[in-house]
C-alpha cells in the first residue's frame, strides 16, 4: 500500500513537474498590435492566473496542450491552445462600448453605456508623448469643448484649461483636477502681491507639479450633471486623473522595471522684424553708444555709410535667445503579488528655457500600493511628492521686462557684453537696462515641495454594499524670492522680496454605495459626506534699497515691509446619488448635494442645496442588429451647482494702504516709524448669496458601421446666476469696487467628437479622431450701477466684462466712428478723430475650436499627429503699441511710402483719401490715442505634436533581461500659423492662466521643440 | 429605547454645534475691522502730499502752465493728452477713497467721541482736498457720495455748492480747534499727524489760509464781487501763516519708499524736464530762482527747456527740476507763507490799489526767493530791477506773474492761470485739443458706472468760477 501510494505520488508529482516544466511567455496585444496592459492570463480550468505587465508581456507556467484564457476589461475574452509552443502572442478584440468602464465623480466607476452625460477619455500615454512640462498643455487639441491656452514660452509657465466657456465672472473658471478621487489644487499664486501688468511675476498653475508619466488615463467631465456630486469645486468641469497601478488587483505579476530617458531641444518661435532701418529718429542714424534713441526710425542700412563704411547689422533676437534643452528621465517599478499591487516611480525633468537664466527642475516621487487585506477590505495608499525649482525672468509692462529691449532692439546694436567697461549699461536708449543684464539681475525664483498623500479604505461587507472612506491631502510650500539688483531701471536702489506660501488642503469623503439587481432593473445608489479644509499661509517680506551689491538678503535692505496673509476656508457637504437602469435600455440618475461653507460667516446663511437629474436611452436596443448602427444612445440632463464666495469678503476691513502714483513711485508704510491703515477700497458685503450654475445638456452617441465610426455630440445651455464678483464702482461711492452678487452669464454650445478607423488590416491601421466645439457666451446682466468688471490690464485698455457682451472684452480708448456705418472718422489732415471714446475693441472668446488626432500604425510603428485650430478670439497685441512706435516690427518696414487711414472724412462723409507719412501712421495712428489697430484676430492653426513611436519587435531582443524597447521622437509646435496676428503666439497671455485672456504684452515667445525618448522595460 | 433616543439627540446636537464651530472661521486674521483716528491719519496725509499736492494734479498743472515739459513721444500729457482713464487714479484711488472716505470715517468717529482736534484736522484736510477736486473737475459728487453699495450712482453737485461746503468745513474746523481735544488728541509720530505733529495753532492758521485762498478763488465767480472776496481773504489772512515756519509741510526722506514724489518721478521715470517757456522767461528776466528751480542741461551746460509737446530728445539735452524741489528728502507743501503774501498783495490791490499793494508784493517776491535760499540782497535787487514802475496798470499782471513763478510745481499756478489768464500761454506743439484745457476730464470709472449729464463737458470748457 505504501509503495502504491508512493508510486501514485511520484506519478502526480512528475506529471506536475512535467506540466510546470514549461514556461509560456508572450505578449498580449489588441487588434492593432498595441499592448493590452495588465491583461489577465489564466490556464483554463485552473486557478493558475497571472497578469501581464504594462507592455502586455506575461509569463506563466502551464502544461502542454493547456488552453490559456486572456481577459481584460474592454476586450472580448480569447482562448489559445498552447500545444507544444512556449511563445504565445495573443491578440484580443475590442468589445466596443459594451463594457467600457469610465470613472465618474467621486471616483465611482460606471459602465459607459449607462452614463447620462458627456465624458471623454485620454490615455496617459498620449499625454506623456506630448512632451509638455505642464500637464494642462498636453491635453491641447485632444478633447472637445476644452480650451487650453499656454501663457508664455518660459520654462515653468502656467496654462489655462476651460471647459464649455467661462461661466463665472471673476471666480474660478478652470476645470477641477482630481487625482484618484481627491481634488487637488491648481491655483496660481503670483509672487510679489503686485499687479501683473506692471510687475509681471507670473508663476505657474500647480498642476505643473504632476508628472504626466504617472498617469494611466484621464477622464474629462464636462457638464454640471457630471460634476454635481463634487459640488462647488467643480463648477467649471473636472479632469479626473487615474494614476498607474490602481485599476484593481491584477494578480501575481513579476516586478518590472521601466527606464525612460529623453532629451528635448527647443527654439523660440519669433515674430517678424524689419532689418532695413537703424536706430534713430526721422531717418537720422544713431549708433546707440554715443547717440541714443528708443526708436528704429533711423537711416536705411543699404545706403548708410558711417565714416565712409557700411555698418554691421545684427539680429538682436538671435543674440538674446538661446536653444532650450530638456532632460527627462523616469524610472519606475511595478508588479503585483496575489493580494498587492505596487507601483513606484521617480522622475526628473530639467528644462533650460530659451531665455537665459530661465530654468525649471522637477523631481517627482510616486508610489502606490493597492492591497487586499481581506475578502472584504481593500486599502489603497499612495503618495506623490514633487520638488520643483523655477527661475524666471520678469515679463510685462515694467522697465524690468527683458522683452522691452529685445523686441525693440535696433539692428545696429550689439547687446554683448551687457555692461560697458566703465560699468555702465550697454543699452541703445535711456531709462532701460540691457536685456541680458536684466534677466541675470532681475529674477523670480520659486521652490516648491508638494505632498499628495491618499488613503482609501474600501469595505464590502455584502456584495450589494461598499463603504469607502477616502482621505486625501494636498500640502505644498512655495518659497518664492525675487531680486532686483541695484541699478535696475525700475528701482535704481534695488529690491528683494521673499514670499513663503504654505497651502494645506484636506479632503475627506465617506461614501456608501449600494447596488442591486431586481428582475429587469438594476439599481445603484450612494450617500456620502465630505469635509473640506483649506488653509493658506502667505508670508511676504519685501526689502527696498539694497546695500551691498549682489547680496540678496532681507538684512541688506534699507526699508523692510512685510505682509502676513492667512486664509482659512472650510466646507462640509452631504450628497446622494440614485441610478436606475432598465434592461440596458434606460438609465436614470438623480443627485442631490447640500453644502455648508465658512465663507458666508459670520452673518450670512451658510447652507445651500443643489440637485441634478439625468437620463439615457439606448435606442439601439430597440432596433434589429444591422450593419449601420451598432450602438445608439440619447442623453438628457439638468443640473445645478452652487458655489460660495471667497473667504473674508462679508465685511469691509482696514488694510495697509498702497500709495503709489500708478507710474513707478510709491510710499511705503511704516513710514519713518509710523504705521497706518486705510479702509479697504474693496467693499465687503454681508448679504452675499451662493452663486448658481444651471445647465441643460443633451447628447447623442452613435457607433456606426460595425464600430468603425464613433460619434458623440453634446449640446448644452448653461446659465450662471447670482455670480459673485467685485465689479468696479464709481469712485464717488467711496470704493473702487465691491463684492456683489452681480450678474449672470449664459454659455450655449455644441461639441462633437468623431472617431473613425478608415483603414484596418492585420498590420496596418489608421485612426482618426476629430473633435470640434463651439461655445457662445453672453453676460446677461450685471447689477444696476455696475457696467463693467475689469479683469486685468491697464485702466485703459483692459480685459473686462461688459453687460450684453461675451466674457472677456478688450475695452479701451477708441477712435471716433460713424455711428451708422462703424467706419472710422478721419479729419481733413488724414488722421483719425479721437474724442475720448471708450468702448469694446475686441472679443477674446474664440468662435470655435477643433482638433484632429491622427494615428497611423504599422506593426510596432506608429505615427501620431495632433493639430488644432482656433477660429477667432481677438487679442490685444499691446506690444505693437510700443513696437509700431519704435519701428522694429516687419510691418513697419515699408515706410518710404504714405498710408491712408481707412475711414470716412468727418467733414464731408466721403472716403478718406488723404495720405499721411509712414512715421505718422505708425507712431501717431497705429500707436495713438485709440487702440483700434492693436486688436488682432487670434485665429490659428497649430501642428501641436507629431510623434513617431517604434516598439521594437520582441524577437529583436528576445532575452530574459529586456522585455520591451520603444523609441519615440516627438516634434512640438512644428507650425503655428496665425494669419492675422503679428505677435509670436496668439495663445500667449501676460496674465498667464488668469481669467483675463487675450492680453499679449511682452510675454516670452513660444517654442518649437524636438524630443527623442528611449524607453526600456526590464 | 428612550436612552438610545436621548443619546442620538445629544449626538445630533453636538454635531450641529461642532459644525458651526468648524465653519465659523470667516473673520480675517489679516486685517482689523476697526481703526482709530491716529491709525488712519498718516495714510491720508501721505496720500494727500504724495498723490495730490506732489502727485498727478501738480504734475499736470506744471505742464499745462508750461513750467515743465514731458520728454517722451508726443502727444503726451504736456500736449493735453489727458484722458478719462488717466484721471481715474486720482479720483478713484486717491481722492474719493483713500482720502475723502477715510477723512469721513475720522470725522464721524471723532465727532461721536468728542475728539475735537482730530475732527478739526479731518475737516481742514477735507476742505483742502475737496477744493482740489472741485477745481480740477468743477461739479462733483459730495452729499450723496461715500455710501458704498447703498448708493452706487451719487448725483453731482454744483461747484458753487461745493465751495459753500468747503467754507462750512473750515469754519467748523476753527470752532472745533477751540474746544477741548477730547479723550484722544492728535500728536506727531504714532499720534498720526505727520504734517503738524498735533500743533493745533498751526492747523488753525492753515484753516484761515485756506479760507483766504478759496475766497480769492471766487473773485470773478458769477454773483461774486472781487472787492468783497478780497476783503474776506484779507480778513482770513490775519489769522493765517506768519512765517514759512507755519507752512503745512509733509516731510519725505532719503529712504526707499519715503522719497519725495518729484524725486521718485525723476529717478524712476525721468521724463519731466523744464519747459522752454518757463526757462526763457526766467532767463530773460535774470531771475535768480532759475538756478534753484532747475539744473543745467548736461549737453548744453546751460538752462535749457523743452518746447511743450515737441519731439523727445535725450534727457541730457534738457534742464531737470532743481534739487531744492527734487531731492529725495525735499518736503511737499500744501500751502506756503509765500502764497499767503501773494494772496494778500492781490487782495490789497483790489481793495486799496497798487500803491498799497506794492510793499506787500515786494515782501511776497522777496519771501519767495529767500524761502528757497536766495539772499535778501539778490531778491531785493531783482524786485527793484523789474518793479520800480509798478502801477495800477501793470499791478495784476505783475503780481500774478510773480505768483506763477513763486508757485513753481504747485497746483495753484494752474488755478491762478485759469482765474486770471496770467501769464499768457500759447498752445503746445502737437496739441490734441484746440486750446489749453481748463479742467480735467471726469474719470472713466464715473463715466462707465455712474453716467451723469456733467460728463459731456469738454476739458476746454471753463469751470464755474473761471469767467475769464
Amino acid at each position: 500500500m505504501k509503495r502504491i501510494l508512493t508510486f501514485i505520488l511520484t506519478l502526480i508529482l512528475s506529471a506536475q513537474l512535467l506540466a510546470q516544466n514549461r514556461t509560456i511567455t508572450g505578449h498580449v496585444t489588441d487588434a492593432q498590435g498595441k499592448p493590452v496592459p495588465y491583461a489577465t492570463v489564466t490556464v483554463k480550468g485552473t486557478n493558475n492566473r497571472v497578469s501581464a505587465d504594462e507592455m502586455g508581456a506575461y509569463s506563466i507556467q502551464a502544461p502542454p496542450n493547456a488552453t490559456l484564457v486572456f481577459t481584460s476589461s474592454g476586450f472580448q475574452a480569447s482562448e489559445v491552445n498552447i500545444g507544444t509552443q512556449t511563445l504565445i502572442n495573443a491578440s484580443m478584440a475590442s468589445q466596443g462600448a459594451l463594457s467600457e468602464v469610465v470613472v465618474t465623480a467621486l471616483g465611482v466607476r460606471r459602465e459607459k453605456r449607462t452614463i447620462t452625460y458627456a465624458t471623454q477619455n485620454v490615455a496617459g500615454e498620449a499625454l506623456a508623448q506630448a512632451h509638455e512640462t505642464n500637464l494642462v498643455n498636453a491635453l491641447a487639441g485632444k478633447v472637445a469643448g476644452v480650451q487650453i491656452s499656454n501663457s508664455s514660452g518660459q520654462a515653468g509657465s502656467s496654462a489655462r484649461i476651460v471647459i464649455r466657456g467661462n461661466s463665472s465672472l471673476t471666480g474660478n473658471n478652470q476645470a477641477l483636477f482630481v487625482i484618484d478621487g481627491v481634488p487637488i489644487d491648481n491655483t496660481n499664486i503670483n509672487g510679489g502681491q503686485q499687479d501683473q501688468v506692471l510687475y509681471g511675476n507670473n508663476g505657474s498653475n500647480r498642476i505643473i507639479d504632476i508628472d504626466p508619466n504617472i498617469i494611466e488615463s484621464v477622464t474629462v467631465l464636462k457638464g454640471a450633471a457630471a460634476t454635481a456630486l463634487y459640488g462647488s469645486l467643480a463648477n467649471a468641469g473636472a479632469i479626473l486623473i487615474t494614476t498607474k497601478g490602481g485599476l484593481g488587483l491584477r494578480g501575481r505579476t513579476k516586478p518590472a522595471l521601466t527606464l525612460s530617458s529623453g532629451i528635448t531641444l527647443e527654439d523660440a518661435i519669433l515674430p517678424e522684424f524689419q532689418d532695413k532701418y537703424t536706430l534713430g529718429v526721422s531717418g537720422e542714424y544713431r549708433d546707440g553708444i554715443t547717440t541714443k534713441a528708443s526708436t528704429s526710425w533711423g537711416a536705411r542700412v543699404d545706403t548708410l555709410r558711417v565714416n565712409g563704411a557700411p555698418i554691421q547689422i545684427r539680429d538682436p533676437r538671435e543674440d538674446f535667445f538661446r536653444q532650450g534643452t530638456t532632460y527627462n528621465n523616469t524610472l519606475s517599478l511595478d508588479g503585483a503579488t496575489e493580494n498587492l499591487n505596487y507601483t513606484f516611480s521617480y522622475s526628473n525633468l530639467f528644462q533650460k528655457g530659451i531665455v537665459p537664466t530661465n530654468e525649471f527642475d522637477r523631481n517627482t516621487l510616486y508610489f502606490k500600493l493597492l492591497s487586499k487585506v481581506s475578502e472584504k477590505l481593500n486599502i489603497t495608499t499612495s503618495l506623490n511628492y514633487t520638488n520643483s525649482k523655477n527661475s524666471r525672468a520678469v515679463e510685462g509692462n515694467t522697465t524690468n521686462s527683458y522683452l522691452w529691449t529685445v523686441w525693440a532692439a535696433p539692428i545696429n546694436w550689439n547687446m554683448n557684453p551687457p555692461l560697458n567697461p566703465d560699468g555702465t549699461q550697454n543699452i541703445y536708449r535711456t531709462n532701460r537696462t540691457n536685456p541680458i543684464w536684466t534677466v541675470e539681475n532681475v529674477r523670480t525664483n520659486s521652490k516648491v515641495n508638494r505632498f499628495l498623500p491618499n488613503l482609501t479604505l474600501s469595505y464590502t461587507p455584502f456584495n450589494w454594499l461598499t463603504v469607502t472612506n477616502r482621505t486625501g491631502a494636498d500640502f505644498y510650500t512655495d518659497n518664492k524670492n525675487f531680486h532686483e539688483a541695484k541699478g535696475s531701471a525700475a528701482r535704481p536702489n534695488g529690491r528683494v522680496y521673499f514670499e513663503d506660501i504654505k497651502s494645506f488642503i484636506l479632503n475627506n469623503d465617506l461614501i456608501a454605495e449600494v447596488k442591486k439587481s431586481a428582475g429587469d432593473f438594476y439599481l445603484s445608489g450612494l450617500v456620502g459626506g465630505n469635509i473640506y479644509y483649506y488653509n493658506l499661509i502667505d508670508d511676504y517680506v519685501q526689502g527696498d534699497g539694497l546695500g551691498i551689491e549682489g547680496f540678496y538678503n532681507i538684512s541688506n535692505a534699507a526699508t523692510v515691509t512685510s505682509i502676513q496673509t492667512l486664509t482659512n476656508k472650510r466646507k462640509m457637504g452631504v450628497y446622494a446619488q440614485a441610478t436606475a437602469e432598465y434592461k440596458k435600455l434606460f438609465s436614470l440618475t438623480a443627485t442631490a448635494r447640500n453644502d455648508w461653507s465658512s465663507a458666508f460667516y459670520p452673518t450670512g446663511k451658510s447652507s445651500y442645496f443643489y440637485p441634478s437629474i439625468s437620463g439615457a436611452f439606448v435606442f439601439s436596443e430597440l432596433i434589429p442588429r444591422n450593419n449601420v448602427v451598432s450602438f445608439g444612445k440619447l442623453r438628457l440632463s439638468y443640473a445645478e451647482v452652487g458655489n460660495d464666495p471667497p473667504a473674508y469678503v462679508t465685511q469691509t476691513y482696514f488694510v495697509a494702504p498702497a500709495i503709489g502714483d500708478a507710474i513707478r513711485g510709491e510710499i511705503i508704510f511704516p513710514y519713518n516709524g509710523v504705521n497706518t491703515y486705510t479702509l479697504n477700497n474693496v467693499s465687503g458685503n454681508p448679504n452675499l448669496k451662493p452663486e448658481r450654475f444651471k445647465e441643460v445638456e443633451a447628447g447623442l452617441e452613435l457607433k456606426l458601421f460595425r464600430d468603425k465610426v464613433n460619434l458623440d455630440v453634446s449640446v448644452y445651455n448653461k446659465k450662471s446666476v447670482d455670480l459673485i464678483s467685485k465689479p468696479e464702482l464709481a469712485g464717488s461711492t467711496g470704493f473702487v469696487s465691491a463684492y456683489l452678487n452681480t450678474g449672470s452669464i449664459r454659455n450655449r454650445g455644441i461639441e462633437a467628437t468623431v472617431g473613425t478607423t478608415p483603414i484596418k488590416s492585420k498590420d496596418f491601421r489608421w485612426d482618426l479622431n476629430v473633435n470640434w466645439s463651439k461655445n457662445t457666451n453672453k453676460v446677461l446682466e450685471l447689477s444696476p450701477g455696475v457696467q463693467s468688471i475689469r479683469l486685468a490690464g491697464f485702466t485703459d485698455p483692459s480685459v473686462s466684462i461688459y453687460k450684453d457682451l461675451p466674457y472677456g472684452v478688450i475695452f479701451g480708448s477708441k477712435y471716433a466712428r460713424d455711428p451708422s456705418t462703424g467706419q472710422m472718422l478721419i479729419d481733413d489732415d488724414g488722421f483719425p478723430l479721437f474724442l475720448n471714446d471708450q468702448g469694446p475693441l475686441g472679443y477674446t472668446q474664440p468662435k470655435w475650436i477643433g482638433g484632429v488626432v491622427n494615428t497611423l500604425s504599422y506593426k510596432g510603428l506608429s505615427l501620431t499627429a495632433v493639430v488644432d485650430y482656433r477660429k477667432g478670439g481677438d487679442i490685444l497685441n499691446f506690444d505693437n503699441f510700443y513696437l509700431a512706435f519704435y519701428g522694429t516690427p516687419k510691418f513697419t518696414e515699408d515706410r518710404e511710402r504714405q498710408y491712408v487711414v481707412p475711414g470716412v472724412r468727418q467733414s464731408d462723409g466721403k472716403p478718406n483719401e488723404t495720405p499721411i507719412s509712414a512715421k505718422d501712421y505708425f507712431q501717431f495712428v497705429y500707436s495713438g490715442s485709440g487702440f483700434d489697430f492693436l486688436v488682432e484676430d487670434g485665429t490659428f492653426f497649430k501642428i501641436r505634436q507629431v510623434t513617431l513611436n517604434y516598439d521594437l519587435p520582441s524577437k529583436l531582443f528576445n532575452n530574459k533581461f529586456i522585455k520591451g524597447i520603444s523609441v519615440t521622437a516627438t516634434g512640438r509646435n512644428l507650425l503655428i500659423d496665425a494669419p492675422h496676428f503679428t505677435g509670436a503666439d496668439p495663445e500667449a497671455n501676460l496674465f498667464g492662466d488668469d481669467n483675463s485672456q487675450g492680453f499679449y504684452h511682452f510675454v516670452t515667445p513660444p517654442t518649437k521643440s524636438y524630443s527623442l525618448n528611449l524607453k526600456l522595460r526590464f | 429605547m428612550r436612552y438610545k433616543f436621548l443619546l442620538l439627540l445629544s449626538g445630533v446636537l453636538l454635531m450641529h454645534s461642532s459644525c458651526k464651530k468648524y465653519l465659523d472661521v470667516n473673520v480675517s486674521p489679516n486685517s482689523p475691522v476697526t481703526a482709530n483716528e491716529q491709525d488712519l491719519l498718516p495714510g491720508i496725509e501721505a496720500e494727500t502730499a504724495y498723490n495730490i499736492a506732489g502727485g498727478m494734479p501738480a504734475r499736470i498743472a506744471a505742464m499745462w502752465t508750461q513750467q515743465l515739459a514731458y520728454n517722451s513721444e508726443p502727444p503726451e500729457w504736456d500736449a493735453y493728452k489727458w484722458q478719462p482713464s488717466d484721471a481715474n487714479n486720482t479720483w478713484s484711488f486717491s481722492m474719493y477713497t483713500a482720502i475723502l472716505n477715510n477723512l469721513k470715517i475720522i470725522r464721524e468717529k471723532a465727532a461721536s467721541k468728542g475728539n475735537n482736534h482730530y475732527l478739526a484736522i479731518a475737516e481742514v484736510l477735507t476742505a483742502y482736498n475737496l477744493g482740489v477736486a472741485t477745481d480740477l473737475w468743477g461739479d462733483i459728487p459730495y452729499s450723496e457720495a461715500f455710501q458704498g453699495t447703498q448708493n452706487l450712482q451719487p448725483k453731482y453737485e454744483k461747484q458753487e455748492e461745493i465751495y459753500k461746503k468747503i467754507f462750512d468745513l473750515l469754519d467748523s474746523a476753527i470752532v472745533h480747534v477751540g474746544k477741548s481735544p477730547g479723550p484722544n488728541r492728535p500728536s506727531g509720530g504714532a499720534g498720526g499727524d505727520l504734517i503738524y505733529e498735533g500743533n493745533m495753532d498751526n492747523w488753525t492758521k492753515f484753516a484761515y489760509f485756506l479760507k483766504a485762498r478759496y475766497n480769492l478763488r471766487l473773485t470773478y465767480a458769477p454773483g461774486h464781487d472781487a472787492v468783497t472776496q478780497a476783503n474776506l481773504a484779507l480778513q482770513a489772512l490775519e489769522n493765517a501763516f506768519t512765517s514759512s515756519a507755519d507752512n503745512p509741510r509733509f516731510a519725505f526722506y532719503d529712504t526707499p519708499g519715503s522719497e519725495n514724489p518729484w524725486n521718485q518721478a525723476e529717478t524712476k521715470w525721468g521724463t519731466f524736464v523744464l519747459s522752454d517757456y518757463f526757462v526763457n522767461s526766467l532767463k530773460t528776466r535774470n531771475d535768480p530762482r532759475l538756478a534753484v528751480y532747475a539744473e543745467k542741461a548736461v549737453t548744453t551746460n546751460d538752462y535749457t527747456g523743452k518746447v511743450n509737446g515737441s519731439d523727445p530728445e535725450s534727457p541730457n539735452d534738457y534742464s531737470h527740476i532743481g534739487s531744492f524741489f527734487n531731492s529725495a528728502d525735499a518736503p511737499v507743501y500744501l500751502g506756503t507763507y509765500t502764497e499767503a503774501l501773494f494772496i494778500k498783495a492781490e487782495a490789497t490791490f483790489y481793495v486799496s490799489g497798487a500803491a498799497a499793494a506794492k510793499p506787500i508784493f515786494e515782501q511776497a517776491v522777496v519771501e519767495s526767493m529767500t524761502s528757497v535760499g536766495i539772499s535778501q540782497t539778490a531778491a531785493e535787487a531783482y524786485f527793484t530791477a523789474h518793479y520800480s514802475g509798478f502801477s495800477g496798470a501793470n499791478a495784476l499782471q505783475s503780481i500774478m506773474y510773480e505768483k506763477y513763478v513763486a508757485n513753481y510745481l504747485s497746483l495753484e499756478s494752474f488755478n491762478d492761470w485759469r482765474r486770471t489768464n496770467i501769464p499768457s500761454l500759447s498752445l503746445a506743439e502737437n496739441a490734441v485739443t484746440s486750446s489749453i484745457p481748463q479742467r480735467w476730464p471726469y474719470p472713466s470709472s464715473e463715466r462707465t458706472n455712474n453716467p451723469q449729464p456733467e460728463h459731456s463737458i469738454l476739458i476746454t470748457e471753463n469751470v464755474w468760477w473761471d469767467t475769464k
